[in-house]
C-alpha cells in the first residue's frame, strides 16, 4: 500500500527527484496510468533532459536496475501522453453525432487539402471536450511511467527483469491507491501517436 | 528545441543531389563549394509502395507521396533521436516506403505522415528524421 503527502508517494522502494520543469500546473485527478518507454538508454540522461525548461516527461522512471524515481508530485500535469487518438472511433462506438464531427476532422470536403498534422491537433481538441472514459486519458488526469528503454533495429527492447519487477511492484501501489484498476492502464501508442512497440513488451 | 542537421548518409546524400541540380550560386563559383565533382553517383529515391500499422489508421489511410515529394521530405528532415521521436513528434500509423540507392548503397525506409521517417540500413540499423516544415506535402 502506498500513501502520498503532498504528492510524493513515501516509501522507501521509492527515490524522491522531483524535477521542477516537468510539471506544469495541478493535476485535476488521477484516473489513470500510462506506460511509457524512454527512447534513451539510461536514466541519467532522461533525467538530465528533464532540467531542460518545459521539459516532456512523467511521474515516474524506472531504471534499468530496477530503481523507480519519483520525478514529479502526483498532483501535477506532466506533458507525457501527447495528442490523443479517438476512442469511441477506434473501438467504432461513436454516436451518430460524433461519428460524423470525427469524420469531418479526418476527412474534411475542402478543395485544399489539409495536413495531417493539423487533423491530429484537431481531433485531439475534439476529443479533449469529452470526459474520461469517453476519451483516452490526457496530461490533465492521468499519471505517467517511463521505462528506461530504446528502441534497438526499430523495436523497443524488452524491460530487464528488475524492471518488469518495480513495474508491476509500482502499479499495483497507484491503483490502490487512487482507487483505479487494470483497465485505467494504458500503453502510450495505444492512445496517442507513438511508436507502435513502446511500451509493447512492458507488463504489469 | 533545435534538430541538427544530420550526418546520415541518405540526407548527405540527398542533399548533393539537390546541390547538382541546382545552379551554382556566384558564391559556389568562385569558391568551388558546390558538390564534389568526385562523387559523381546520383542518389535514387523511390517510393515502392505504401501502408499502415495494424490499429486504426483512419485519419491517414489515405496518405501517398510520389518520387519527388519523398525528396523534398528528405532534403527538409533533420536526424533525431528516438527519445526526440518520443517527446516531440507524432508517429501516424500510415506510411509511404521506398528505396534510396546511391551507386552500390541501398536504404529502404518508411515516411510516415506525421513527419517522421524510419530509414534502415542493410544492417538493420535504424536511423530517426523528423520534420517539422513538411505540411505542405505531408497532407
Amino acid at each position: 500500500m502506498l500513501n502520498a503527502d503532498k504528492g510524493k508517494i513515501i516509501d522507501g522502494k521509492i527515490t524522491v527527484k522531483i524535477q521542477p520543469n516537468l510539471e506544469h500546473g495541478s493535476l485535476v485527478a488521477v484516473r489513470a496510468l500510462v506506460m511509457h518507454q524512454t527512447g534513451g538508454s539510461t536514466a541519467a540522461g532522461a533525467l538530465e533532459k528533464y532540467k531542460t525548461k518545459g521539459a516532456d516527461g512523467a511521474h515516474f522512471l524506472i531504471d534499468k536496475d530496477g530503481t523507480i524515481y519519483q520525478t514529479a508530485h502526483v498532483n501535477k500535469s506532466t506533458f507525457h501522453v501527447g495528442k490523443l487518438q479517438s476512442r469511441c472511433d477506434n473501438l467504432k462506438s461513436c454516436s451518430p453525432d460524433d461519428a460524423t464531427a470525427i469524420q469531418t476532422i479526418m476527412h474534411p470536403k475542402t478543395k485544399k487539402k489539409v495536413p495531417y498534422s493539423k487533423k491530429v491537433k484537431q481531433l485531439h481538441e475534439h476529443e479533449m471536450k469529452k470526459a474520461y472514459p469517453k476519451r483516452y486519458p490526457s496530461n490533465d488526469d492521468s499519471l505517467g511511467i517511463e521505462v528506461v528503454g530504446k528502441p534497438v533495429k526499430g523495436i523497443y527492447e524488452d524491460p530487464t527483469d528488475k524492471q518488469g519487477e518495480s513495474v508491476k511492484w509500482l502499479v499495483a501501489g497507484l491503483l490502490d491507491l487512487f482507487s483505479l484498476t487494470t483497465e485505467d492502464v494504458y500503453r502510450h501508442p495505444d492512445i496517442s501517436y507513438k511508436d507502435a512497440t513502446e511500451a509493447k513488451s512492458v507488463t504489469w | 528545441m533545435s534538430h541538427g542537421k544530420g550526418t546520415l548518409a541518405i540526407v548527405v546524400g540527398l542533399a548533393a543531389l539537390v546541390a547538382c541540380s541546382q545552379p551554382a550560386t556566384e558564391q559556389q563559383k568562385t569558391s568551388g563549394t558546390a558538390a564534389p565533382a568526385t562523387d559523381s553517383a546520383q542518389t535514387v529515391v523511390h517510393v515502392t509502395g505504401h501502408g499502415t500499422d495494424p490499429g486504426n489508421a483512419s485519419i491517414c489511410e489515405s496518405f501517398r507521396l510520389t518520387d519527388p515529394q519523398a525528396q523534398e521530405f528528405f532534403t527538409k528532415a533533420a536526424t533525431i533521436t528516438a527519445e526526440q521521436v518520443h517527446d516531440h513528434y507524432d508517429v501516424l500509423p500510415c506510411w509511404v516506403e521506398g528505396t534510396t540507392t546511391k551507386g552500390a548503397d541501398k536504404q529502404t525506409w518508411k515516411i510516415r505522415a506525421g513527419g517522421t521517417a524510419e530509414v534502415t540500413a542493410a544492417n538493420g540499423d535504424v536511423t530517426y528524421l523528423g520534420c517539422k516544415t513538411c505540411d505542405d506535402i505531408l497532407k
